[in-house]
């Protein structure tokens, strides 16, 4: 009876209680989105790579050469000479050493030359490395292995080929067309940038970019050259080096040695370190956006507050035959409050399936333009303490209208 | 002894030096029907509230079916009239969102009678007898006339069997005709279930209906005796 008169009582005031059900379910899709979001987007982060020890580039800031080297976004300011790459990958304390190139791209989405190292060194996550969906790595110049969202989403299969186009963006002028390469493996899916990538031999991406008619010509005729036999497309440079140790101890003193590098200004860069660095620098924009939730979060349960407290003067004589009959004030305290969480609780589940339902259909669109995955599945730890902590301050935005409504029970004077 | 009242004085607490009510002697007899009348503002309804328990006299004692309600805790009087009082008031008699069935459930809710008869049962029977059509049963009572919903309030004060129900101007808002049927169905109910009926009026011209009548400002002496 208590329940089904409270929930009559709502459907009484449908006006006025449906916009404050909207208002409180707005601001809590923002503060459960943004707070999903931000460990999503943190998580994903941190995925993005494992198992490399240093990122060698050019001279730049570590955070520039992290972002363009894993995450593909940005433009290197610098490279680093083919020289130097031989001379890392020789180094005693060197278990391996991948060399990547960047700057061309296919539809939009970016190219990446590299070794067939690659395929076995790069991990994401907790060391899970890369695994073919179908197909194999690259073994000759004109072969390409795609990222699992590329090969989806431009439908794509192995011994389709595909041209790359000189510099990035959908609307490159010049395209490598004469030069097609031929599609050999297809990546399963990582939840990392490495799903928005097309992957090259270092060959490869040196032989579209010969410009001597001559040396064209002879590249088309032979389109199944093999790498082994493809040593006069070596690279003058490459845009970063990712470098796997013998011993984790050796790190900090090589990446001193690099740094202090007498041939060639280098930077080296410790993945994790540098990505705990980018997570700071974010970190005031994270905050603020915390903070902004939280506020709206708090003006809309003022408002709860404000439709309830208005709600009690229009309930007076409704609250005195309810003492009459012999509810005590107490219930009629009760009842505010549960009318509140009544509120509160249709709010939330609109808000936890209208987030989740804009989660799934923009899941595609964000890691295609920001490479971050963000999973729909919206319930974890934090969300549902987030939960708690709303319910708990509802009640307490309801207690001021259910003191009201108390006192008017106590002293009905009529 | 229905009601006694014992040397009772009331002010409100945001007005303590102005006195409402002081009381030295009154009493109703078990089964009585009286006809209290007064100007509006005297204190009847000060009276009323103090009697069913929702109000506290600031001094003195009141037994209520020989129970003492000013050594009662409010809760005891809470359950108390849930039990025992029926009320009806001139107007907002009834909950707007609940229709008749549902707000003559509430009263039986919150009472701790046992309950015999299955609560169905006993509201259409007794809403039957009240002539309210079975159409207007499921209706919002806000949508129903006045005078419909006076007769479902008083269904609504019967349903716990109460032994006093007290009456506070319930046909002010009613036409002639509909009084005098309102009336005589209210004592009847009183006459069948023998209950105690305070009735509170201004209109001295209802006085005819009941057992006895007394002027509220006979026992009512608002001078505190220093």
């Amino acid at each position: 009876m208590f329940i089904q008169l409270a929930i009559k009582s709502l459907l009484n005031r449908k006006g006025s209680i449906i916009l404050t059900i909207a208002t409180i379910s707005i601001s809590l899709f923002v503060m459960l989105g943004v707070d999903h979001i931000r460990h999503q987007a943190k998580e994903s982060f941190a995925s993005s790579v494992s198992g490399v020890d240093l990122i060698v580039g050019g001279r730049t800031g570590s955070i520039n050469l992290l972002l363009y080297s894993v995450f593909r976004i940005g433009t290197p300011t610098d490279n680093l000479g083919w020289q130097s790459y031989k001379r890392l990958s020789k180094e005693r304390s060197v278990r391996w050493a991948v060399p990547i190139s960047l700057g061309d791209s296919h539809k939009g989405y970016r190219v990446l030359g590299t070794s067939p190292g690659y395929f076995k060194f790069f991990n994401f996550a907790n060391n899970q490395p890369l695994h073919f969906k179908q197909g194999k790595a690259f073994e000759a110049v004109f072969d390409i292995v795609l990222g699992a969202n590329i090969a989806d989403r431009l439908g794509y299969n192995i011994g389709d080929t595909i041209t790359l186009s000189h510099g990035i963006g959908n609307t490159s002028f010049r395209n490598h067309d004469n030069l097609p390469f031929k599609v050999v493996g297809i990546l399963r899916a990582t939840g990392t940038p490495v799903d928005q990538t097309l992957h090259v031999s270092l060959q490869g991406l040196e032989a579209v970019h010969i410009t001597k008619p001559l040396a064209v010509k002879r590249l088309k005729e032979a389109p199944e050259l093999i790498l082994a036999k493809a040593t006069y497309l070596e690279p003058k440079s490459v845009t970063a080096v990712m470098i796997g140790l013998k011993s984790k101890m050796a790190v900090f003193n090589f990446q001193r040695q690099i740094n202090t590098d007498k041939q060639e200004p280098l930077t080296a860069i410790l993945p994790g370190v540098a990505l705990s660095q980018l997570w700071q620098t974010m970190s005031v924009f994270d905050n603020t956006l915390r903070l902004i939730s939280y506020l709206v979060i708090i003006s809309s349960l003022i408002g709860l507050s404000a439709t309830l407290l208005s709600s009690i003067k229009e309930r007076l004589n409704e609250i005195r035959l309810l003492r009459i009959i012999g509810a005590s004030s107490v219930y009629v305290f009760s009842l505010i409050e549960l009318e509140a969480l009544f509120i509160a609780l249709i709010s939330v589940i609109i808000a936890l399936v209208s987030l989740s339902i804009v989660l799934s259909v923009s899941q595609e669109i964000i890691l295609n333009n920001y490479g971050v995955m963000i999973e729909p599945q919206i319930f974890s730890k934090s969300s549902i303490e987030l939960i708690i902590g709303f319910f708990l301050f509802v009640f307490i935005a309801a207690v001021s209208p259910a003191i009201t409504a108390y006192n008017a029970a106590k002293n009905s004077q009529t | 002894m229905s009601i006694q009242l014992n040397n009772i004085k009331f002010s409100y607490p945001n007005a303590s030096h102005k006195s409402v009510l002081n009381i030295e002697q009154w009493s109703v007899n078990d089964g009585d029907k009286l006809f209290i009348y007064g100007s509006s503002g005297c204190g009847k309804s000060t009276l009323l509230n103090i009697i069913s328990g929702i109000l506290c006299p600031s001094a003195g004692s009141i037994s209520v079916l020989g129970e003492p309600l000013d050594k009662m805790s409010s809760s005891q009087r809470d359950h108390f009239r849930a039990n025992n009082i029926g009320y009806v008031f001139q107007q907002f008699n009834l909950i707007s969102y609940l229709n008749a069935k549902e707000n003559i459930a509430l009263a039986s809710y919150f009472s701790k009678r046992n309950k015999t008869e299955s609560l169905d049962n006993k509201i259409t029977t007794s809403l039957e007898k009240l002539g309210i059509n079975e159409d207007d049963w499921s209706r919002p009572v806000s949508n129903l006339s006045i005078g419909q919903q006076q007769r479902i309030a008083i269904a609504r004060a019967f349903i716990n069997s109460p032994k006093l129900l007290i009456a506070d101007e319930p046909t002010s808002s009613l036409d002639e005709p509909s009084r005098d049927k309102f009336l005589s169905l209210l004592t009847t109910l009183c006459d069948v279930n023998r209950t105690t009926l305070l009735f509170v009026s201004h209109d001295t011209r209802l006085m005819h209906h009941f057992d006895s009548a007394q002027n509220f400002t006979d026992f009512n002496n608002k001078k505190f005796k220093d």
